[in-house]
């Protein structure tokens, strides 16, 4: 079934919505839950969170295309069940993810609203300034937690030339921050 | 953590940038290529390269018989269970299989020669200037002195402050970034420790996925040499030195899918001098039901060589550690988990609940040895939620249990609904360390929803103090130890604002420090214990300032009853000295630096009636205390 009629069962409150987005992006979710937990049952349990974040987001939003949005939903509850585990931070790949962006920002006071849209759109503004292969590499490593192995062996690099491109990306990445008034 | 929010933040991002890095997602390329193999199966030779492609993985996992003459055999299969995923979980064929490819490349940076400049001649007496859980056992720190010389970590760079007794103080700094700069991955988690003859210093420095223990010599300032070196698997958790043995305990990840035939994917290791050592079989613990896929190592070094003494590791991941006199505490979360039937067909009653598991190690034997481990309920706050006394472990946990439904649909395979509920308050156990069971308890002593914000031993005493950290508020809690099977406690009631640390004063009095009524708001306050109560004597309260939260950013001074910390509004910081006299917290110093980046990062010591403060970036300053 394709997006659009997904949407549209969530639209006109049909439970089949939650059947047929679990049939369609079940594994996705699982994927990113995954990487960000590093736990299977975690993983179930975030992915089963998402179908009803998106139950009762669906209206008023209506995403499309929907996976990107089922993505970051996933990602996003992931994250609050990382938070949950307690304030310690120490847990498989995204543990590594968050050590490596400690380097672009000492301190985003990423709890003010403001500021929290102001850091999306220099992000968005930095991504957009990214050749297509830098920015997916990024976005792998940062949206998905793949490890830098994964990113290597998927587009056929070395892993230290993504360590490079990465660590030069995060580089550029503290500079447009700087430049953009964000505290370093 | 502060940069999760930017984390957190990428998850936001344009919906095209997430679309278009989709990792689970066919690349366009990859779809050419699927279509010009479809073309050539006209041919033999594409048939069988299309059968190579696309025949569907097994969803069974690699056999591991051919292993089973190993001394980790048992080891493997647990891993196995742990990281390993069917060939088919994430790619059905080899079409979109990755390549794999083996290990993690670390750049070493050239070195190069010291500073010339030359402070004053090598120092002879240890003074210790962290303010350790327990007497004569050192805890890393960024900074550590003898009588003469001063070494701080900042954070890439060991700085060496010289100073005079006599007359003005005076101040040499030795950069040794060339000699340690070179081991890419030094950060704010690195520690250092100062050798009791004061003539090394090992500086523990936290690389990708592996810990470098670095020892200095420092005998001829001018010349400092690195003269040993030894690399454990896993980044550092915590550190300790105790009578000429230095304890580091590191937590090693197992990434997914290890490559089996290379121990370096699934097995702790320490190089020394260029010889790679797994740990042993038997040293390596793990339980039927641990879930983590993560060790956590602790090795025992030679204080002066850093040759291995012992190691041990368990196939958990500990996020508290905690060193006593004799034993090395590992907290690792738990997740206990359980189902049942609910009232309908198609509904299941889910169960989570955090728990503790505590190994004990003891190293008190010269060696590392397994003392057993026992599981509480809660999550441990930090190092100051376990306390030993008497061969009796005083732990205060966190607990927090959440209770969900699950809806299934007919086909039983897709969950359609969850609703959850949560219940959040703390415990207190004592455990008797020779037989591991809990011989005291307190349980759900925490008002609902409140959470653990610290702890204190002291004694046959626990102060605790909960909070609810939304409306910063807390309730800070006493307990009677000295009867563990009649275990009495009262509380100061509601106070605004809650301690993230609490410190046991002279006298029976008790400090703590956090926040007020907002985060930019620092509040000290002195509790005393008076009639089996705890109730407050005085508060000082700043507003509008930023402070760490990190007790060994504190200047802790029992016998004067001072105590300092770096403050901050808009970088600007001031570094306050305060004095409990009795009946009030009074400001003695104030010392002010242009830059602060990293409150936590700031170091006090009192020498010869002079503050010395050291701060982020290479900054000090050394103010004289009057009276």
């Amino acid at each position: 079934m394709d997006d659009k009629s997904i949407v549209e069962l969530f639209l006109a409150r049909a439970e089949t919505a939650i059947v047929e987005a679990a049939k369609k992006y079940g594994r996705y979710c699982r994927y990113i839950a995954m990487r960000v937990l590093g736990n299977e049952q975690d993983a179930e349990e975030v992915e089963n969170d998402t179908y009803v974040k998106l139950w009762n987001s669906i209206p008023p939003k209506k995403p499309e295309p929907l996976k990107p949005y089922v993505g970051a939903v996933a990602r996003n509850i992931a994250l609050n069940r990382l938070d949950e585990r307690g304030a310690q931070k120490r847990g498989g790949e995204a543990w590594l993810v968050l050590e490596e962006l400690s380097e672009c920002l000492s301190d985003p006071s990423g709890s003010e609203l403001g500021e929290s849209f102001a850091l999306r759109e220099a992000l968005n503004s930095f991504l957009a300034s990214l050749d297509e292969k830098t920015r997916i590499i990024f976005m792998q490593r940062y949206f998905y937690t793949c490890s830098v192995r994964e990113i290597a062996a998927a587009r056929g690099l070395k892993e230290s030339a993504v360590t490079m491109l990465l660590f030069r990306t995060r580089q550029k990445l503290k500079e447009h921050l700087h430049k953009e008034g964000f505290d370093l | 953590m502060k940069n999760k929010d930017i984390y957190r933040e990428i998850g936001n991002v344009d919906e095209k940038y997430i679309r278009e890095s989709d990792p689970t997602a066919p690349r366009a390329g990859v779809k050419r290529r699927k279509m010009t193999i479809l073309a050539a199966c006209i041919s033999v030779f594409a048939v069988f390269l299309s059968l190579w492609l696309f025949l569907p993985f097994s969803g069974e996992l690699e056999d591991l018989s051919k292993y089973s003459n190993s001394e980790y055999y048992g080891l493997m299969l647990k891993v196995q269970e742990l990281a390993c995923r069917p060939a088919n979980y994430l790619y059905s064929n080899n079409f979109e299989k990755y390549v794999q490819s083996i290990g993690r490349n670390f750049d070493v940076m050239e070195g190069g020669n010291a500073n010339p400049t030359s402070p004053d001649a090598v120092a002879d007496k240890y003074e210790e200037v962290t303010d350790n859980q327990y007497d004569g056992v050192i805890e890393g720190d960024l900074f550590k002195r003898s009588d003469k010389n001063v070494f701080y970590l900042d954070p890439y760079n060991l700085i060496l402050y010289s100073y005079s007794i006599e007359g003005e103080c005076k101040l040499d700094e030795f950069n040794v970034r060339e000699v340690i700069g070179k081991y890419a991955g030094a950060s704010w988690e690195s520690e250092i420790f100062l050798s009791p003859d004061c003539t090394k210093v090992t500086v523990l420095i936290p690389a990708y996925n592996k810990t470098i223990a670095v020892m200095l010599d420092v005998t001829d300032a001018s010349d400092i040499k690195e003269a040993e070196v030894v690399e454990v698997s896993g980044s550092v958790i915590s550190s300790r030195m105790k009578d000429g043995k230095l304890l580091l305990v590191t937590g090693m990840p197992i990434y997914n899918d290890p490559d089996f035939s290379d121990e370096s994917a699934f097995l702790p290791q320490i190089t020394k001098n260029g010889e790679c050592e797994s740990l042993a079989a038997p040293d390596i613990l793990y339980n039927d039901d641990c879930t983590n896929a993560y060790y956590t190592v602790a090795v025992m070094l030679d204080s002066e060589s850093l040759d291995v003494l012992g190691s041990l590791a368990v196939l958990d991941n500990a996020w508290v550690v905690s060193v006593s006199e004799n034993n090395i505490f590992l907290g690792c979360n738990y997740y206990g988990y359980s189902e049942e039937p609910g009232e309908y067909d198609n509904e299941i009653i889910t169960k989570n609940i955090n728990q503790t598991n505590i190994y004990t190690i003891s190293y008190s034997s010269g060696t590392l040895e397994n003392k057993g481990m026992v599981r509480v309920d809660g999550f441990l706050n930090d190092q100051y939620s376990l306390d030993e006394k008497d061969g009796v472990l005083r732990v205060v946990t966190e607990t927090w249990s959440r209770t969900g439904k699950r809806y299934h649909t007919v086909d039983k395979e897709v969950y359609n609904f969850t609703s959850i509920e949560s219940y959040r308050s703390a415990d207190l156990y004592c455990i008797d360390l020779a037989t591991n069971e809990i011989v005291g308890s307190v349980i759900g002593f925490a008002p609902e929803g409140e959470q653990v914000a610290s702890v204190r031993f002291d004694g046959d005493k626990a102060y605790v103090c909960t909070a609810v950290v939304v409306s910063f508020t807390d309730p800070v809690f006493f307990f009677d130890l000295s009867d563990m099977s009649n275990i009495t406690y009262t509380d100061t009631g509601v106070i605004e604002g809650f301690s993230t640390s609490l410190i046991e004063l002279e006298g029976g009095y008790l400090l703590g420090i956090g926040y007020g009524n907002t985060r930019d708001h620092l509040k000290l306050e002195v509790y005393e214990e008076k009639n089996g109560m705890v109730v407050s004597v005085c508060t000082y309260e700043l507003s509008g300032v930023e402070f760490s939260e990190d007790y060994k950013s504190y200047y802790v001074n029992r016998k004067d009853n001072l105590f300092g910390l770096m403050t901050s509004r808009a970088d600007v910081g001031d570094y306050i000295l305060l004095h409990f006299n009795g009946g009030a917290i009074v400001p003695v110093a104030n010392v002010r630096f242009d830059r602060v980046s990293d409150e936590g990062a700031t170091r006090a010591t009192m020498i010869d009636g002079k503050l010395f403060v050291f701060a982020s970036e290479g900054q000090f300053e050394v103010v004289a205390i009057i009276n």
